[in-house]
């Protein structure tokens, strides 16, 4: 006969073991770079994180910024911009989809534009930053 | 995790000051004091986020000395208003069969802690809204309207209900700066807190033939959320303050605590918390506070018990309606379509939608298992599941019609909230499989 809640706890240790497995041991061992390294919204967040961060201690307060893709991809350019909103706090975040070219700052996620959008500011894997004028 | 994500946590233990003066009452003597020092920081944090409401309404700069003495002075005044009566049973010291749920339990915490460790349990949300607002308002001391009213800023949800922003621009007043690792850590950390005070709550008052049963529920109950939790990334966004309000006002509402005006006044503070944290959490209050009038209407007094359960949140959202109104943000929640205007064609849709959507996450074991669970006791069940049921009925029905209420095609949408938005509905069912009839077999 089953006792009081014997089936919910059968069940909790069921669940409980799927939780388990659902855990990234591969990550475990490694610092992650970002939150988001092996979130489901998957390396696109993360690599846009990652430079974004690194970007906001180059980025003078009260700049204006783009954000773009390279190659471009507008849906991806959407996300970036809210990313940016919350990453770069003191800079004046272009809406997505604006004209760039009149930024003092364009933040390229991917690989390096051609031809150079500006002065490059900094590099790393995930993206660039370029100085288009002094702010 | 950096010194600052430390700090900027540190600061959530603190919210218990608020709720402290009320569950040191001793009508509260019979929550044993583990779940009472949660509860009394889920009280405090819908304390404390409230009296930032109310300082935003009066355009008095927020600072954390000044939020925290007026949040205690206002849980002294909630004190005040619970009478000496009350359950005063004190808790037993030991819950028979306790160990094997709370080690299952344990299980599960402990793999969304290893889970957001690595990066895997993060939601984008905390970065597009929860977190850029309350960043801003920290920098700003208040909830800062010219932000709101950008209109390149639309998709941050002016009206959206403030608790979550509030108590992460206090955190990050405290820190310096937003901690975007440490917000995602507040998933883990509600989950030990609502782990460690669930089957307390919940064995409250309670004859000891439940405790089992409690204790097992308990146990479904976080290894739901764990699974969801991590399958569907709710880490840094409400999802889990939510889940902690609910699961914990649901807990009192079952428990003959709330018999008392004690009790009714702290789940009212419960749901208090639950809908000035998302939008749905209204819905879930509302249905919960219906189902327990009539559930329990011969054994309570009527009128003074939804006075007690529905002022807090009824005085929360109205405050924050008013700040809406001051600004002229907004005077009310806005939807995507006309206002009750549906689009019943989109059912087939939507319901194939949210299917996959549930399948897709932790493919459905978190939703199907307290559902199997609950349809096994169902024969055995007493009245007081009908609370839980009809809560997840309530909430569900909205939630679709919510759906429905747009012109275009709503899988897309469907496909990355429905595991989110549902994730109550397990937690319900585990509670409910717990009541148990007292001549239901088994011992």
């Amino acid at each position: 006969m089953l006792t009081r809640g014997s089936v919910s706890l059968l069940g909790a240790a069921v669940l409980a073991a799927y939780s388990v497995r659902a855990i990234p041991w591969a990550r475990l061992g490694l610092r992650p770079r970002t939150p988001f390294d092996a979130s489901a919204a998957g390396s696109a967040v993360a690599s846009g994180y990652a430079l974004l961060r690194d970007a906001a201690a180059r980025i003078p307060a009260g700049a204006s910024v783009a954000v773009v893709t390279e190659p471009p991809d507008t849906i991806r350019d959407g996300y970036l911009q809210r990313f940016a909103v919350a990453l770069l706090p003191g800079a004046r975040v272009r809406p997505a989809g604006s004209e760039a070219s009149d930024a003092d700052f364009v933040v390229v996620v991917g690989a390096r534009p051609a031809p150079p959008p500006g002065e490059l500011v900094f590099e790393s894997p995930d993206g660039s930053v370029w100085r288009r004028k002094t702010p | 995790m950096s010194l600052a994500g430390l700090l900027w946590l540190s600061v959530f233990p603190f919210l218990a000051l608020a709720g402290a003066p009320l569950l040191a009452h001793p009508a509260y003597a019979g929550i044993p004091r583990l779940a009472r020092a949660v509860l009394a920081g889920a009280a405090g944090a819908a304390l404390v986020s409230v009296t930032m409401t109310i300082l935003a309404l009066l355009g008095i700069p927020w600072s954390l000395p000044a939020v925290l003495a007026a949040a205690i002075a206002l849980g002294f005044g909630m004190r005040g208003m619970v009478e000496s009566s009350g359950p005063r049973r004190s808790p037993g010291s030991r819950v028979r069969g306790g160990r094997l749920p709370a080690l299952i339990a344990s299980t599960a915490v402990a793999a969304a802690f290893l889970a957001t460790a690595a990066g895997s349990a993060s939601s984008p949300d905390l970065l597009f809204f929860w977190g850029a607002k309350a960043q801003r308002f920290a920098l700003a001391r208040t909830v800062d309207a010219a932000y709101l009213g950008d209109p390149s800023l639309a998709y941050m949800h002016a009206y959206y209900p403030p608790l979550v922003t509030n108590l992460y621009a206090l955190a990050s007043i405290a820190a310096g700066r937003i901690s975007w690792t440490g917000a995602t850590f507040l998933f883990p950390l509600l989950l030990t807190a609502l782990a460690a005070a669930l089957p307390g709550v919940l064995r409250a008052g309670a004859p000891e033939r439940r405790t089992s049963a409690a204790a097992a529920a308990s146990a479904l109950a976080v290894a739901a959320i764990a699974v969801i939790g991590m399958e569907a990334d709710v880490g840094g966004n409400g999802e889990m303050p939510l889940l902690l309000f609910e699961t914990a006002g649901i807990a009192l509402l079952l428990s003959p605590l709330t018999e008392s005006p004690a009790g009714q006044l702290l789940a009212g503070w419960m749901l208090a918390g639950a809908v000035t944290t998302k939008i749905e959490g209204l819905p879930f209050a509302l249905t919960a506070i219906a189902a327990f009038v009539w559930i329990r209407r011969r054994s309570i007094r009527f009128g003074p018990a939804l006075l007690r359960l529905g002022l807090p949140a009824a005085a929360s959202l109205l405050l924050w309606f008013a700040f809406g109104a001051r600004t002229h943000l907004f005077r009310g929640y806005s939807g995507e379509g006309a206002l009750l205007a549906p689009h019943p064609e989109h059912l087939g849709v939507a319901l194939r939608a949210i299917g996959s959507a549930l399948a897709s996450t932790g493919h459905s074991l978190p939703y199907l298992i307290p559902l199997v669970c609950l349809l096994v006791a169902a024969r055995r069940l007493d009245s007081g599941a009908a609370i839980p049921l009809l809560t997840a009925a309530g909430l569900s029905a909205f939630l679709l019609f919510t759906y429905l209420d747009r012109p275009g095609d709503p899988s897309q949408w469907i496909a990355w909230s429905a595991p989110r938005v549902f994730s109550p509905l397990p937690v319900l069912f585990a509670l409910s499989a717990a009541r148990l009839r007292e001549d239901a077999s088994g011992g």
